[in-house]
């Protein structure tokens, strides 16, 4: 069942946050990135096997783990990438408040550039 | 009201915080976990009584206060090599009493450095977009 | 231990740098000594490389492909010495001039964490680790470009930041599934499975790397971000980030189908084929048209990016070589054009072309570093840029891809012409009435001088510098 949930959940994810990302909006941007993040690491879950058993810790008193468990890199990955989005993102947002505050607009129009003259 | 509740609820993240760091290394939680924590004490602690006062609270220039975290962690790293052994392995010191063991090793320096850091790193960035 | 130094020495550099946030004077010193440092171990490195063959180093004594492994080769050691040297004429050359603010805000410390990001992406073996750095890479240029908050900054501080977040994300997700394909994450060892992967499924898992990546090194056609944003930081900013920020792209692209997918398929080398054609002829045709230098220089800068792709799709050793050469002599120009150009606005209080000219009357040194810069770039025979680019084009000639030879002599021809324009501009036309400029602060121009004057020591050492590269693509096997 999960099989076919979670990758249409991604397919979604990720078509909602493209969608978000597109538009004229900076809030919306933000929004998008953090929906695609979101979608990237599930993707990441998802490719690393999805087992549903214990820790993958090696108990007291035993040798070998205990089937079935996890892959654990998978989920170290995920983590990592959440903690550097997590810092990322943040920083965007400052930025995107700058902007707002210096433009006046959440409008991404607001970024283009008035076009110079040309040169002699 | 908030006031009130923010009086009480800080020390109790705080200490929380200091939980999840020191139960990090096998259980769920660590230097970033309880950095945030923390981080999020100093932010209800800015939302009750203002900026100024959360800086006071902190005592120290967030942003140093993350370089310190960033050479802590660093120092974990290159204490393996006095030890002889190649950089980033870990080291541990087992200190056994009556009470029980006590194990102390360097991934716990490592965390302590990351608490700080994301302390530091949080703080500013609140700081920054709390900033008129 | 050798190959990690130069990831630590900025890495400690910047910790001890935000550490001592209060004492300016300080830690203008050490800003100064961690970077003499890093370019001693980073000289270091390469000259063991340079003698023993690559060099690896598991981190915490955990053995590959289980740990984190960093492994010098001749490329990225290469690489991680002009990093070191790039940060360190940056450096020298923000030592008296930053502006208050920015110094404040730390300037500094950033600057290292760039430069432990690129040592680090420039020397792990480790497809994740390579991750984190250019994520370590992403976050500190990001904050640099926008510090400071001009309306300009902000404008390219998006622009940057948005399109290179996405690429984090796809190479994150090109990570998730070959991982889930392969099962590894260490290079050597991913270079042992991907043949055993379905070759369609690779195809696509490698599309994903190659937009990431692309997206990065500014490849057509996702180069847009690069000339709406670099232009808009002070220019030692801009020297950095031109300097090196896309020569990791393209490294990683490297990388990745030398190492990971040794084989990729034909569809995905014509692809880059195309791509690299692309940017080689429509960014040069841009560069023409710009309105300031730095403007032009950001389009040039993305043209050459098809001389280092388009040689890898060629793939061949003697093309590799080849890229390496041209990438460590392309840092080095381009980062030097952006600081003259610096020293230019400076002096003539503006960056607009029509407050330049009568260079070579009113500031002579500076004329002169323009144009060896100039001369550098568009590869005229006795400078570094020559042998390499000709190189390419013979190889592409060799492995009959005519449309390759063609992009490459196209981008020579506009190159040429752009710097022609800009130089008649510049240099022999009269200084226009009106210019509010100052004389530029000494050590910019110690620093700019010294930039110029490593450009024409790569020139003469090229002989024995092309032999190693080569020697290095040759027997540098996998194990």
């Amino acid at each position: 069942m999960s099989d076919l949930v979670i990758p249409l959940m991604i397919g979604f994810l990720f078509a909602v946050g493209l969608y978000l990302m597109l538009r004229q909006s900076l809030i919306k941007l933000i929004f998008g990135l953090v929906l695609v993040g979101n979608a990237t690491n599930l993707l990441v879950f998802t490719a690393s096997r999805l087992v549903s058993g214990g820790t993958p810790i090696v108990r007291k008193g035993d040798k070998v783990l205990q089937t079935p468990f996890p892959d654990p890199l998978g989920q170290a990955l995920i983590l990592t990438a959440i903690v550097i989005s997590f810092g990322t993102l943040a920083f965007v947002m400052v930025l995107i408040k700058r902007a707002y505050d210096y433009f006046g607009t959440d409008d991404v129009c607001a970024l283009i550039e008035p076009e110079e003259e040309e040169i002699a | 009201m908030f006031a009130v509740a923010a009086r009480f609820l800080s020390p109790l993240f705080l200490l929380i915080s200091v939980l999840l760091l020191m139960r990090g290394h096998n259980e769920p939680g660590g230097g970033f976990a309880g950095g945030l924590v923390a981080a999020a004490a100093l932010a209800m602690q800015m939302l009750a009584f203002g900026k100024e006062e959360m800086l006071r609270a902190l005592r120290v220039d967030p942003r140093a206060l993350a370089g310190f975290g960033l050479v802590v962690s660093l120092l974990s790293a290159f204490s393996s090599l006095l030890a002889g052994k190649p950089f980033f392995t870990g080291l541990w010191w087992v200190w056994e009493s009556p009470l029980g063991v006590a194990k102390l090793g360097t991934p716990m320096l490592f965390d302590l450095g990351v608490y700080f850091v994301v302390i530091g790193i949080a703080v500013s960035l609140i700081d920054d977009l709390e900033g008129e | 231990m050798i190959v990690l130094s130069v990831l630590v020495i900025p890495l400690s550099t910047a910790a001890i740098l935000m550490a001592l946030w209060t004492h300016p004077e300080v830690r203008r010193v050490i800003a100064l000594l961690g970077s003499v440092l890093h370019l001693g171990a980073a000289g270091f490195l390469l000259q063991a490389v340079v003698d023993r063959g690559p060099i690896s180093f598991a981190v915490g004594s955990w053995p590959a492909p289980f740990g984190i492994e960093f492994r010098a080769d001749f490329l990225g050691a290469s690489m991680a010495l002009v990093t070191a040297l790039v940060g360190l004429i940056i450096n020298l050359y923000t030592t008296n001039d930053l502006d208050e603010p920015r110094r404040r805000f730390g300037f500094h410390p950033l600057v290292f964490v760039l430069l432990a990001g690129l040592s680090g992406a420039f020397t792990t073996n480790d497809l994740f680790n390579l991750f984190v750095w250019f994520e370590c890479i992403l976050l500190s240029s990001f904050v640099l470009l926008s510090l400071g908050g001009e309306r300009q900054q902000i404008r390219g501080g998006i622009n940057y930041v948005v399109p290179n977040l996405f690429s984090s994300m796809l190479f994150l997700a090109g990570l998730g599934l070959i991982y889930g394909a392969t099962g590894t994450l260490n290079m050597d060892h991913l270079g042992m499975r991907t043949g055993l992967v379905e070759p369609g499924l690779m195809t696509a898992i490698s599309a994903l790397f190659l937009t990431a990546f692309g997206l990065k090194a500014a490849l057509f056609p996702f180069f847009g971000w690069l000339p709406t944003s670099y232009h808009t930081p002070p220019f030692a900013v801009s020297a950095l980030f031109a300097g090196l920020l896309t020569k990791v792209g393209v490294f990683a692209l490297i990388r990745f189908f030398t190492k990971v997918w040794p084989d990729p398929s034909v569809a995905i080398t014509g692809l880059l084929l195309w791509l690299s054609m692309g940017g080689l002829v429509v960014a040069g045709l841009a560069a023409m048209r710009q309105t300031t230098l730095r403007r032009a220089l950001g389009y040039l800068l993305v043209s050459h990016i098809g001389f280092l792709t388009g040689g890898l799709a060629l793939g061949s050793p003697t093309a590799l070589a080849m890229v390496n050469l041209y990438m460590a002599h392309h840092m080095i120009v381009i980062c030097g054009l952006y600081l003259v150009a610096g020293l230019i606005a400076s002096t003539a209080g503006s960056e607009s072309l029509k407050s330049a000219g009568g260079l070579v009357k009113t500031h002579p040194l500076l004329a002169w570093l323009l144009g060896l810069g100039f001369l550098a770039l568009a590869g005229i025979p006795p400078l570094s840029g020559f042998a390499p680019k000709v190189g390419l084009i013979v190889e592409a000639f060799r492995l009959n891809q005519p449309v390759l030879v063609a992009g490459m002599l196209l981008s020579s021809l506009f190159t040429i012409f752009c710097l022609a324009k800009l130089w008649m501009i510049y240099a022999w036309r009269p200084q226009p009435g009106d210019t509010q400029g100052s004389q530029p602060d000494r050590l910019r121009i110690l620093a700019t001088t010294l930039l110029c004057a490593c450009m024409i020591g790569l020139s003469l050492a090229l002989g024995p510098v092309a032999t190693w590269a080569s020697a290095a693509q040759t027997t540098e096997g996998r194990p």
